[in-house]
């Protein structure tokens, strides 16, 4: 097996144009697909030393857009005083992954790439409406993450493109809240995940809101009729107990150590109805 | 493949299959403080320290600590006799096994947060498991460890 | 002072099995089934032989056909005709790398024809089960009996069925319930791992991770035909055992490697390997029937006990009834039934796990036993105390220990509680349960004393450190009764070669063997007529039957939409006599407890179709520094313990109540009564929505 380490993206690019070649950012989860024998690549590209793929950009004048290079780690984003300011939900969310080994080397650009509908970070990128951006050999383009986790282990980045970055929009006066229910070992992914990102009118309607779910189907997603029950309208408790049943209906959980189909779902409604809760109590 | 870093601050340079992993460079070339145990990053016996933060080293491939500043337990009881010291007199082990990963565990909350109250170091400590103590030494070690810094 | 090994441990410094090589070592990889139970129809290893790094491989037709075991010899070192578990070594292969005979292990083609296969307890016993051994009671050890049924290893009995039927018929309260309890592994972290060098039939030289290295010797002699006094298990740290680590593992395989291949062979297991294929706890169907009088005295109790022992029962205890998992040593009794059927079935193997067979009894008994006061109408600590055992009494098995402190230590447990408020909206719930536990009488062991120069004492003991603490207490021990500052003590391990003698680490009988043996080293000393090294060696039965109590009381809170329980606090009361070493003794306690905290609640090899599925430790869950509640330790000293040093055990006293303690909370709390563990959210929630 090859090993290469460019340092532009362009010379990334041109290494995972080559045949069966993976592409590394913190290398955990092909590690361990490694040691499993569950892939047998000819070639892997470390992206660990592309100095433009990491960091947030925290001199930006950009009010409107926070920009993550794709190989930011998590500690990294826990740190930045730019996230912690606009995007408190991900650096709490980042916070709150695995453990602090995973933490130093796992990479927002991987954690987006590698599809797993357990981790936290995909669905509190979907409620704050992120945008991943793709380089490949025919080109650029942007892809909302609503658009970007289309199956179970599958991105809609293909293994000869790139995520170079993932953008945030900033947004005044946002309301946050990132749940991560864990009935077990607090040490274990979420049996339910939900991410809501919030805006209020000044009659305390709600003008925006994102609904997200993460371990309750084959890829986090977003629960948009949920949201569409509360958006223009005040949330009174009949109004949030319809959001929880509507994104409880709209899940799709499976059966595992973490909890039965039957009782995720439950868990859906209630974690969803209180996670509204949480970011409407000032 | 030849992969080459420093080590406990000396130069060091192995011979590795290109799909190896870090804890195998280290255990097969004489530094064996640093153990397996679950093989899935989740125990934390394996931890090592990687250009400053911790790292699972069992899931880290030798590939990517080309380069950098690796040090293992060996080294870092060596360079810190408060680290060595404060597991010593909290015994802060019983089997041992797990004790390398906390030990480089606690040396890398002294850098990321240095004064941790006790609900910080339990929160960054939990993902080092131990099957033997019940965690309250281990705890303690910490702890001792952060107040002599 | 520091425990003994402290320093080594905490510089990385302290060399265990895995981390040894020898000159001119080769490693062996191993290929497991995949099939429960299957004729084995053939093996190809060609694909292996071509790989790089291959010396060779080998199948049941290469090794030795002899079966080892503990008791009940009936286990192969490859599987012979036919798979028995998923799992099952079935070949091997021998590289010049770990990552070679891994490799090559994945290219060997075994071809099968399924057999029908019994998973479950009642699946085995069924009339007309699939044999998982066509001929048990022809193995040497065999309890089983032709004519009985066909996949019962064992089923021990004590007492009268009838005169206890009659009994509770006439009771005035009865409970009759029925428990069950999951399939849990040791979780020691440090997977089991071996050296063999076999250099000839008068030399083999075995680095093992075991706590009883010469019942290893043994073993490893009689199966492979080689004298046990020519095989030496050298001394090693061991990382963690709780029960797992008292087979001889692979050695017996490794050992006929390294015979076949000129090599010595190291193997170190991957930890799926050990969650799936090694020896983990029996998960139990415990029917518990208890009949009290009008005053809540109990007068007759039944337990009847099916323990999944998986495919080979080598390492099952086969301990008569009324022990493990069917004991009531805490309470008067005056008539009991009791009954303990070990059972084979096409899953993994069990063996020993801390306190064998009592987490799931005392989960069972002590759940009973809060079910039983519910019916009188009386609170669950007053039930305790018209029926716990005082001094002079017999238990339920007509044993007389020296003493009982079983009132002594839960009233002060209770008069220890404090109530924690729960997180608003939550229910609280406070459960009790209580467990006995006798140190064993039996010393075994060796030690060799030598003067060395600046007046320091050289000490030798092939009794393996397994993290308990055993070496600095037999320092402290010596210090006490030689005379010796403990900083001129040097305690050395070594092999068996070296001395005569020790029974292997567990069993409750580790410190008080050291007792015994410092008593006799003491004498020893006093007595010397030279100023050299002396051996010490004892193996009696002091006779003397010292038991500890436990009384542990948890506090729960009880979020009602979700079922998620918080721990609040756990806290045990425990008799105890004399301590050598206050902080290795407060962490049996509390790693104990966790152990218990984690086979309650958390901990689940998820076993279904044969296969454990929780096959690693993203998906076994053992207990981590968030999962864990406070702990609280009263101590009731005063008990009489065993020799000059006056000890007891601990090592296994807090895991077994922890279980039933939180399920008495949990019903405290909901007034749902879970009895099947795992305790999870789910099971609470469901068991909450069924309730209104």
């Amino acid at each position: 097996m090859l090993i290469s380490t460019p340092t532009t993206v362009a010379d990334a690019l041109f290494e995972l144009g080559n045949e069966n070649t993976l592409a590394v950012g913190g290398g955990t989860s092909i590690a361990l697909m490694l040691k499993n024998r569950l892939i047998e690549p000819d070639r892997l590209v470390l992206l660990n030393r592309v100095p433009t793929l990491s960091g947030v950009d925290e001199r930006s004048t950009d009010t409107d857009t926070v920009r993550i290079g794709a190989t930011s780690t998590l500690l990294q984003l826990m740190h930045s005083p730019l996230v912690n300011s606009a995007l408190p939900m991900l650096s709490f969310a980042s916070s709150r992954v695995g453990n602090p080994r995973v933490r130093s080397v796992a990479t927002i650009g991987g954690a987006i790439v590698h599809g797993d509908p357990r981790q936290d970070l995909p669905p509190v990128l979907l409620a704050l409406g992120a945008t991943a951006h793709i380089v490949g050999p025919s080109g650029e383009r942007d892809v909302p993450l609503s658009e970007f986790f289309i199956g179970f282990m599958e991105s809609a980045a293909s293994e000869d493109e790139l995520v170079t970055e993932v953008t945030v929009p900033r947004v005044q006066g946002q309301r946050t809240h990132y749940t991560r229910f864990t009935p077990g070992s607090e040490d274990d992914y979420p049996t339910v995940g939900v991410a809501i990102a919030m805006t209020l009118a000044d009659d305390r309607s709600v003008k925006d809101v994102k609904i997200a779910l993460g371990g309750v189907d084959s890829t986090a997603f977003l629960a948009t009729e949920a949201a569409a029950l509360l958006i223009g309208n005040r949330p009174t408790d009949e109004l949030i107990a319809a959001a929880g049943k509507s994104a409880a209906s709209r899940a799709n959980p499976s059966d595992d150590q973490r909890g039965s189909e039957a009782y995720k779902r439950a868990m859906v409604d209630v974690w969803t109805r209180r996670t509204i809760t949480a970011c409407l109590s000032d | 493949m030849n992969v080459k870093m420093t080590l406990n601050g000396e130069p060091f340079s192995a011979e590795t299959p290109s799909d190896g992993l870090l804890v195998d460079v280290l255990r097969l070339n004489g530094f064996t403080g640093t153990k397996e145990g679950c093989g899935v990053g989740v125990c934390g016996a394996c931890t090592v320290l990687v250009s400053d933060v911790p790292v699972a080293s069992c899931i880290y491939l030798a590939a990517l600590a080309e380069g950098q500043d690796v040090w293992t337990v060996e080294g870092l009881t060596e360079k810190d006799s408060a680290l060595l010291n404060a597991f010593v007199e909290k015994e802060g082990m019983q089997c041992g096994i797990c004790t390398p990963g906390q030990v480089v565990s606690a040396y890398a909350l002294g850098i990321e947060n240095p004064t941790a109250n006790e609900e910080e170091i339990r929160e960054f400590m939990a993902g080092n498991l131990c099957r033997c103590t019940g965690y309250v030494t281990i705890t303690e070690s910490v702890r001792a460890y952060l107040a002599s810094k | 002072m520091s425990r003994v090994d402290a320093a080594l441990k905490a510089s990385g410094h302290s060399r265990y099995v895995a981390d040894f090589a020898v000159p001119n070592m080769a490693h062996a990889a191993v290929v497991r089934s995949a099939m429960a139970h299957a004729r084995i129809v053939s093996i190809d290893t060609r694909a292996a032989l071509n790989c790089p790094g291959v010396i060779a491989a080998f199948t049941a037709a290469d090794v030795s056909a002899t079966p080892y075991g503990r008791a009940l010899i009936d286990t192969p070192l490859l599987a012979r005709d036919k798979v028995r578990f998923v799992g099952e070594r079935v070949a091997a292969v021998v590289a010049t790398t770990r990552q070679e005979a891994e490799y090559a292990a994945a290219m060997i083609e075994v071809d099968y024809e399924p057999l029908d296969a019994v998973f479950s307890l009642s699946e085995a016993l069924a009339d007309g089960a699939p044999a998982v051994h066509e001929q048990p009671w022809a193995y040497m050890g065999a309890a089983a009996k032709e004519g009985d049924p066909i996949n019962l290893i064992h089923r021990g009995t004590h007492g009268s069925k009838e005169e206890v039927d009659a009994a509770l018929a006439n009771a005035a309260f009865v409970v009759d319930h029925h428990y069950s309890t999951q399939g849990v592994h040791q979780g020691y972290l440090e997977p089991q791992a071996c050296i063999a060098d076999y250099v000839s039939d008068d030399e083999v030289r075995i680095w093992l991770t075991t706590k009883a290295p010469y019942r290893v010797r043994e073993m490893v002699g009689k199966c492979l035909d080689i004298d046990p006094k020519k095989i030496e298990l050298a001394p090693i740290t061991l990382g963690g055992d709780f029960g797992g680590k008292g087979s001889p593992q692979d050695a017996p395989l490794c050992t006929e490697l390294s015979r076949k291949t000129g090599r010595p062979v190291k193997m170190t297991l991957r930890y799926n390997e050990d969650l799936t294929a090694t020896n983990p706890r029996h998960p139990a169907e415990i029917d518990v029937r208890i009949g009290a009088d009008k005053e809540g005295r109990i007068v007759a109790a039944s337990m009847v006990a099916s323990l999944n022992a998986g495919a080979y029962g080598a390492f099952t205890p086969s301990v008569p009834a009324p022990h493990g998992a069917v004991e009531i040593p805490s309470y008067r009794v005056p008539l009991y039934y009791s009954e303990a059927n070990r059972v084979y079935t096409n899953t993994v193997p069990r063996g020993n796990m801390r306190a064998p067979g009592a987490p799931q009894g005392t989960f069972a008994l002590e759940s009973a036993m809060d079910e039983l006061a519910l019916a009188i109408g009386i609170e669950p600590a007053e039930l305790r105390r018209r029926n716990l055992l005082v001094t002079g009494e017999a238990d339920a098995s007509h044993v007389h220990w020296i003493e009982h402190r079983g009132l002594e230590t839960l009233e002060a447990a209770l008069a220890a509680v404090v109530p924690i408020d729960p997180p608003k909206g939550w229910l609280y719930g406070r459960g009790i349960a209580i467990y006995s536990r006798p140190t064993t009488s039996m010393a075994s062991t060796s030690l060799r004393l030598t003067p060395i120069d600046d007046g320091c004492l050289r000490v030798e003991t092939p009794l393996v450190e397994t993290g308990t603490g055993s070496h600095t207490a037999l320092r402290q021990m010596l210090s006490n009764q030689l005379g010796f500052a403990p900083q001129k003590i040097e305690i050395v391990g070594v092999s068996t070669n070296d001395l005569p003698r020790d029974a292997g680490a567990g069993a409750s009988r580790v410190t008080a063997g050291l007792a015994a043996v410092v008593d006799v080293a003491a004498k020893a000393w006093m007595n010397r007529s030279r100023d050299e090294a002396i051996v010490v060696e004892i193996n009696e039965d002091s006779g003397i039957d010292v038991g500890s109590y436990t009384v542990q009381v948890a506090q729960v809170a009880i979020d009602p939409s979700t079922g998620q329980m918080k721990l609040l606090e756990l806290l045990n009361a425990v008799d105890i006599a004399a301590i050598i070493n206050p902080l290795a003794f407060q962490m049996q306690i509390d790693g104990g407890a966790t152990m218990g905290v984690g086979f309650a609640t958390l901990e689940d090899l998820d076993e279904a179709d044969g296969q454990v599925w929780a096959a690693n430790m993203g998906e076994y869950k053992l207990p981590s520094a968030r999962d864990v509640p406070t702990y609280k330790t009263v101590k009731v000293p005063g008990a009489i313990g065993l020799g000059t040093a006056n000890v007891k055990n601990i090592g296994e006293s807090t895991t077994p109540p922890v279980a039933a303690a939180i399920a008495n909370a949990v019903f405290d709390a909901t007034k749902c009564r879970i009895r099947d563990l795992p305790i999870t959210a789910e099971k609470i929630y469901q068991a909450l929505k069924g309730q209104q």
